[in-house]
């Protein structure tokens, strides 16, 4: 039976699991042990310190997890130990193997110190996460423990391990009280007179997380302190060794600048040692790994080391400082395997630990299995463990540690793509790992996966590898499927792409980076809860209650409930702590409920969602990670997996099925803070029972539709039809909406179920619910909301979230509704005005407005149904003919709306002129002024129009009888006069329009009409020529017709003449109505011939030059009347003068200055016109109607 | 059948009904009021009511622009969103001729053939073009009005388009014009423009700056606020100077309300709206 390798040559077993200082000291931790380099240099530098009187021995190792720091740490302690320890002896035994001058110096140091026989007190201790002075003291303990001393120091030392156990059962107690630095301090100065002494603290770096997060200054300054005292003359005999993975300061990347700078500088106190080996060394240890071969396998090995130191050469390895012996001691491992090794374990494993267990362990892959699989064939050339094999290694037995490792998204993407690469047969699949190896380690140099070095390290004489041109050859394959690239420019194959994102450095630093972020805000940030709606309640209301779900610490600074801004119907906290935080809360008006589930332990939630923050803010921080969608991917994977714990710790401390754990608190409605608790399964049962208790005077409203926040647009239109409905027809059943339309289904849900439409007497009107409808409550609420705004207007928003808060809760769909059945209901004690104007009439646009922005709308009552008020709004209604029993159109009947909109209607359909003239009288100004000006219904009517008319306000509760009927007699004919006032002045247009162009009563018309066409197109001057145009215009109706002309003379219809319009228009007519005369004699010169009647043209120059001509018609029976009169007059006259000549001239002249006369009378006759008070105000009844 | 004729303010429309007075004596006149007119137009509609010897129907007098921009909270119109015609227009039109059959006479006149006047899609109503049919163009538009004594509406001393004093589609020069004559809606065009409202009462702010169009800068007229084009006035007015003297030079005898038209029109080439100002 050919032999096994493995008893040819075999790796020694090395201990390959952790060590821990405590609990590891002692002879068979060190057996077997092999000092590196590092750990040789570490001793050596100790050594060197205690030999030194003034050097400080305070040493700080910084090394990575598993470079076998703690077994350094052992080694020391055993080095220190009494001589006639087991430990000692082993420990030097093999310092002495590697390095006796090392072990010299430290003899004679320990010589000097005196602690050659009984050793140090070796207060060695493992760190966790505490105090300093914790740590310290459990050192103390265990090294006092084990120091065993001299006679005549039993006592100092018996008392001295009490004290300190007193300290350390303190700690542990109940009390948890903190060692005290000073005490322990003087400890150690006791002790050191007992011995020199040293304290050795492993994983120091928990220690310093401790302190970063509590930040106790007083314990790190015991650290201070304590390499203080290592130095200098008097120090007392004193050393002090930590070893830790990081420097001090990076243990504090939450801390602040200046602590950071501070620790910083108390690791200035340590002397510091880089617990790292350089490659050379790590190859020199696996070289030492290895028993020395079998002498019959030493030729063998030789010449196969031969042979590979041939090949390296001639890839001009030269930096990889691989010599033959190297090569020969490393065998089995291929030299390309020795090369990458030392990185591949200290970037992707835990440095010696993975190396050493990949050397002896027993897992399938190790180098101690291939030897023992492996038998020893003399003819054939030895086998070698080669890159793929310690692919192989490294995925199967250290996939889990790459997970945690710097490079693991390196590791994750080739491992990806070489697991994923389909169709590949096995010689494939080792160059492919043999590339993918030397990717990971993608050290450059030499030591890359160019085509030489592949082909150097995966020719193993298997099939499809045997030569290098069969490698060369599966190289050409896996590049044309795509599994490989070739980088040119780096001459080297590639799987990998990615970048080299550190994952774990990453998550680590936002773990830390958020450590001092708030539990409730962390939890909020990764896993906020969605509302939550109150089911049962729901159901049974109609109403959906939603309540809005929080996270809370138990610490928080104030709860305020919610109000009616937001739409949450109240607000469940869930508390990451046992207890609520009943003191933080605040109530406030129209407050909704809070309710709060606590849980007895949310440590589980917490920590999880502390996982998925830290994970949430590596990739919201992290820039290069968008580069890299390997390590995105990663940490999307590991995101999710965080996730699903969270949701499980959730569901166990506050889900369905947590009623062991957790409870639900909630705040009573009532003013002062008074809690109770409930306990229910589930949050929908438990709110329900809260919103049954906050909401108790909800109505049950059926109608999904409009009993929300905000609508649908059907919903919206569905609810415009209806208040359009109410408005126009509130008499008729149904308010006459039919079919089974959206419309028709609310005004059922609403209108009919609150029954706030019922039939009166014959016909359907708006009426106050029954007190048993469960809208009552709120109908209540809403009617106390209006009438108690007498004194102020009230906001329609205000009453709309009164009516919103508890115990109501109305939705804002139904809530308007609600609102404007009211204002109908009451229209004629309630006003509305919308930005501070008064809204006479409740219009489908106004409330169609008032729906939309109920925050500029406001609401008034008056009270006017008793005493004087109410009286004369009777009386003004008589005199006005507003009939009492009428309802007019919204429901208004006799009341201050009603009568102020027939008198604000009266004055809003006057013409534009009669809104603006001064000719009227000074009552009618006044009041057509208050009505014109007023914003207060109720202002205007009982103080501003009893004091236009000069008469005391009437006050509310005044009884003043007859003041009341005047006033009314008053306002009727104001109202008369008002409406008389633009008939009056057409007809007093048409008046002068006769007098002017000396037209009949009758027909006058048609008169001026065939008189214009007459002279039409001999007028020269424009204004005439309208006027001509005017007259003969086809205008049907005679005010009409008026008003035509009158336009054509001053350009403005009449209706909206100004007060100088008027003044121009009187001045005017009397100039062209001469002209027209004028036009109208000259044209008749040309007409008379030939006529059966003479036509004679009488032009009389006044004295200032200005000439009268007139027309005058003689007709036969005219001329035989008036011929003997103007004979006998010719007589008479010439009787006095002599001259029959002189006498005509004389009686001509005569004649004239008598017309002038009677011309100068009728012009200031028409001037009259133009004086205001000249104007009688015209009783016409028939028009005041 | 109903016979329908518009009336914007505008002196074709208002030419249009002056013509069909005698023609067509069942017509029904209309004029949509979008609540933000000039005064001017008014007191045109006043005129042209006594020369029709019948009122002009006003439709839509309670939902002017006013309540539409309270419902639209502070949303306005614009070329691109031009509710204003469509709610205040076109709408009220088609609500008050109902499901009637009707003839609506557009005032397109027959030198403008190609434009495009509002021909309602509803099956009912009819557009008809008179000005079109009789061959009526600029010149017999303004002879009917002149014959008619009513003239050309007051504000054609300053902008020759009726409608909303602050319509969108207003040049800058009329901008100007209206700053100068109407400086009280000048101003409430620019709080319109900011979506502040101006009669909101004693008791508070009830602007929509916070609610519509929240963040987005919107202007009456293109690139700059009212505020930033009437700093600018004078640049403004000297160029439409320009505009105007450019105008007369190209013919001879020309009147004003035609230079001024053109004038304008060198001030922007945007289209004007159909619906307000014909």
């Amino acid at each position: 039976m050919p032999e096994k390798l493995i008893d040819l040559k075999a790796p020694r077993s090395r201990f390959a699991r952790s060590i821990n200082v405590e609990r590891d000291s002692g002879s068979e931790a060190i057996d077997g042990y092999l000092p590196v380099g590092r750990a040789i240099d570490a001793i050596s530098r100790l050594a060197a310190a205690l030999n030194q009187k003034e050097a400080e021995v305070a040493l700080s190792i910084t090394g990575p997890y598993g470079s076998g720091k703690s077994s350094l740490a052992i080694i020391i302690d055993a080095l220190l130990g009494p001589a006639n320890d087991q430990a000692r002896r082993s420990a030097e035994r093999l310092l002495e193997e590697v390095s006796p001058e090392v072990l010299d110096v430290l003899r004679e140091a320990r010589s000097r110190l005196g602690a050659n026989e009984a050793g140090f007190i070796r207060a060695s201790a493992t760190a966790s996460r505490e105090p300093v002075a914790a740590t310290v003291l459990r050192a103390l303990i265990n090294g006092v423990d084990r120091f065993v001393p001299r006679k005549g120091q039993v006592r100092a030392h018996h008392t001295a391990l009490a004290r300190l156990r007193q300290m350390q059962s303190d700690y542990e107690g109940e009390g948890r009280i903190c060692p005290d630095s000073r005490l322990i301090r003087r400890e150690v100065e006791l002790l050191s007179s007992v011995a020199p002494i040293l304290i050795l603290i492993d994983e120091f770096g928990k220690n310093l997380e401790a302190f970063a997060d509590a930040a106790s200054d007083a314990d790190l300054f015991l650290l201070q302190e304590l390499a203080e005292w290592t130095r200098g003359v008097d120090g007392i005999p004193l050393a002090l060794v930590t070893l830790q993975h990081m420097a001090f300061d990076e243990y504090a990347t939450g801390a602040s600048a200046p602590q950071r700078r501070e620790w910083a500088k108390i690791q200035g106190r340590f002397e510091d040692i880089p617990f790292i080996d350089s490659p050379a060394q790590t190859r020199s240890l696996i070289a030492a790994a290895f028993d020395a071969p079998d002498p019959r396998l030493e030729p063998a090995i030789d010449r196969w080391a031969s042979k590979q130191t041939a090949e390296l050469a001639k890839l001009g390895s030269g930096d990889l400082l691989l010599d033959k012996e190297l090569i020969a001691a490393c065998w089995p491992l291929h030299p390309v395997a020795l090369a990458v090794l030392p990185d591949l374990c200290e970037r992707y494993g835990q440095n010696e630990r993975t190396l050493f267990s990949f050397l002896a362990g027993h897992e399938p892959k190790s180098v101690a299995t291939f030897l023992s699989k492996h038998s020893w064939a003399k003819t054939r050339e030895l086998p070698a463990v080669r890159l793929d094999a310690l692919y192989d290694y490294f995925v199967d037995s250290a996939a889990t540690v790459a997970a945690i490792s710097s490079a693991a998204s390196r590791w994750v993407e080739i491992d990806n793509r070489i697991r994923d690469a389909r169709g590949v047969d096995d010689a494939g699949r080792r160059v492919l790992k043999t590339v993918g190896l030397l990717n990971l380690i993608s050290a450059g140099g030499t030591l890359r996966a160019s085509q030489a070095v592949v082909a150097f390290a995966a020719t193993d004489g298997h099939v499809g590898t045997a030569t290098p041109e069969d490698v060369i050859e599966q190289l050409r394959r896996l590049e044309d499927r795509g599994l490989i690239t070739y980088r040119d420019f780096a001459d080297e194959f590639r799987v990998w792409q990615g970048s080299d994102f550190n994952l774990k450095t990453a998550i680590d630093v936002s773990m830390r980076r958020i450590r001092d972020v708030p539990a409730a805000r962390l939890v909020e940030a990764v896993l906020p809860l969605a509302p939550v709606v109150a089911g049962r309640h729901s159901h049974r209301t109609g109403t959906l209650r939603v309540f809005e779900r929080k996270w809370a610490d138990e610490d928080v600074a104030a709860i305020e409930l919610l109000g009616s801004d937001d739409k949450a119907d109240g607000l469940a906290l869930f508390v990451l702590a046992s207890e609520v935080p009943k003191k933080t809360v605040i109530r406030r008006r129209e407050g909704k409920p809070l309710a709060f589930l606590t849980t007895l332990d949310p440590s589980g939630v917490v920590n999880a969602a502390r996982e998925v923050a830290a994970i949430d803010d590596v990739l919201s921080t992290a820039d290069d990670l968008r580069d890299d969608w390997v390590a995105y991917r990663e940490l999307q994977e590991r995101r999710l997996e965080a996730m699903m714990i969270l949701e499980a710790e959730f569901e166990q401390a506050f889900g369905t099925a947590s009623g062991q754990v957790s409870r639900w608190t909630y705040l009573e409605p009532a003013e002062t803070l008074v809690w109770s608790e409930i306990a229910a399964p589930s949050a929908s049962s438990a709110l329900s029972t809260v919103a049954d208790t906050w909401y108790s005077e909800a109505p049950i409203i059926h109608n999904d539709l409009v009993n929300r926040h905000e609508l649908s647009s059907q919903a919206a239109k569905a609810r415009r039809l209806v208040v359009e409905a109410m408005l126009e027809s509130p008499e008729r059943e149904g308010l006459g909406i039919e079919g089974s339309g959206p419309d028709r289904t609310l005004y059922l849900s609403i209108l009919q179920a609150f029954s706030l439409h019922q039939t009166v007497g014959d016909a359907w009107a708006f009426k106050e619910p029954s007190k048993s409808n469960t809208i009552y409550p709120a109908w209540k609420r809403l009617t106390d909301e209006l009438r108690m705004a007498t004194a102020d207007r009230k906001r329609v928003s205000e009453i709309l979230s009164a009516l919103a808060a508890p115990p109501y809760g109305i939705r804002s769909g139904v809530s308007s509704v609600l609102v404007i059945a009211s204002m109908l209901m009451y229209a004629d004690e309630v006003a509305l005005y919308e930005h501070g104007t008064f809204k006479p009439v409740l219009s489908s646009e106004v409330c169609e407005r008032l729906i939309r922005n109920p925050g500029n709308f406001e609401v008034k009552h008056f009270a006017s149904r008793t005493g004087d008020r109410a009286e004369l709004l009777a009386e003004v209604a008589d005199r006005l003919n507003i009939d009492g029993n009428r309802r007019i159109r919204n429901g208004r009947v006799r009341s201050v709306l009603s009568v102020l909109s027939h008198l604000v209607a009266l004055v809003n359909q006057l013409p534009e002129h009669v809104k603006r003239t001064g000719y009227l009288s000074p009552a009618a100004k006044a009041i057509r002024g208050e009505l014109l000006s007023a914003t207060e219904p109720d202002e205007l009517f009982f103080v501003a129009i009893p004091r236009a008319l000069n008469k005391e306000p009437i006050a509310v509760d005044g009884e003043q009888g007859n003041e009341i009927a005047s006033i009314a007699d008053a306002l009727a004919e104001v109202s008369r006069e008002l409406l008389g006032a633009q008939p009056a002045l057409l007809s007093d247009i048409r008046e002068t329009l006769r007098e002017q162009f000396r037209g009949p009563e009758e027909n006058l018309r048609e008169n001026l009409a065939a008189r214009a066409k007459d002279i039409k197109g001999k007028v020269i001057d424009p204004t005439l020529g309208r006027l001509v145009v005017a007259l003969a215009a086809d205008i049907p109706g005679e005010d009409e017709w008026v008003e035509y002309v009158a336009m054509n003379v001053t350009g403005t219809p009449p209706a909206a003449w100004t007060d100088d319009d008027r003044r121009r228009f009187f001045g005017l007519i009397h100039d062209v109505g001469g002209t027209f005369r004028r036009i109208e004699a000259l044209n008749a010169d040309v007409r008379s011939r030939g006529e059966s009647y003479d036509a004679l043209r009488v032009t009389v120059t006044r004295p200032d030059g200005v000439e009268a001509a007139k027309l005058v018609w003689v007709d036969q029976v005219r001329r035989q009347l008036i011929e003997p009169i103007l004979l006998t007059a010719l007589e008479g006259a010439r009787a006095h003068v002599g001259s029959e000549t002189e006498a005509r001239d004389l009686l001509l002249a005569m004649l004239a200055e008598e017309d002038l006369r009677a011309e100068e009378r009728s012009t200031s006759a028409a001037s009259d016109k133009l004086r205001p008070d000249a104007i009688r105000v015209r009783k016409s009844e028939d028009v005041a109607k | 059948m109903r016979h329908v004729c518009g009336i914007s303010g505008g002196k074709d429309s208002s030419a249009l009904a002056i013509y069909l007075r005698d023609r067509v004596p069942e017509m029904e006149y209309f004029f949509c009021d979008t609540g933000a007119e000039l005064p001017e137009t008014y007191d045109y509609l006043n005129k042209l009511e006594v020369v029709l010897g019948k009122p002009i129907a006003r439709l839509n007098s309670a939902r002017g622009f006013d309540h539409w921009f309270e419902v639209y909270r502070g949303t306005l119109p614009s070329p691109q969103m031009r509710w204003c015609t469509r709610l205040m227009k076109i709408k009220p039109l088609e609500d008050w001729i109902g499901d009637d059959p009707a003839t609506s006479y557009v005032a397109i006149r027959s030198d403008e053939r190609n434009r495009k006047g509002y021909v309602s899609t509803k099956a009912n109503i009819t557009a008809v073009f008179p000005f079109v049919d009789d061959d009526i163009d600029h010149d017999g538009v303004l002879r009917i009005l002149d014959e008619a004594g009513v003239g050309l509406p007051e504000y054609y001393e300053w902008r020759t388009r009726s409608g909303c004093y602050f319509c969108f589609f207003q040049r800058k020069a009329e901008w100007v014009g209206l700053a100068d004559r109407h400086p009280d809606l000048f101003a409430k065009a620019v709080a319109i423009e900011k979506k502040v409202l101006t009669q909101a009462g004693t008791d508070g702010d009830a602007s929509y700056q916070d609610v519509a169009m929240k963040g987005r800068e919107y202007t009456w007229s293109q690139g700059e606020t009212l505020e930033e084009l009437v700093s600018r006035r004078d640049e403004i007015e000297e160029r439409h100077a320009a505009a105007v003297e450019r105008a007369k030079s190209k013919r001879r005898n020309i009147p004003l309300v035609e230079v001024l038209s053109s004038a304008l029109d060198e001030d922007d080439d945007s289209q004007a709206c159909a619906v307000c100002h014909l």
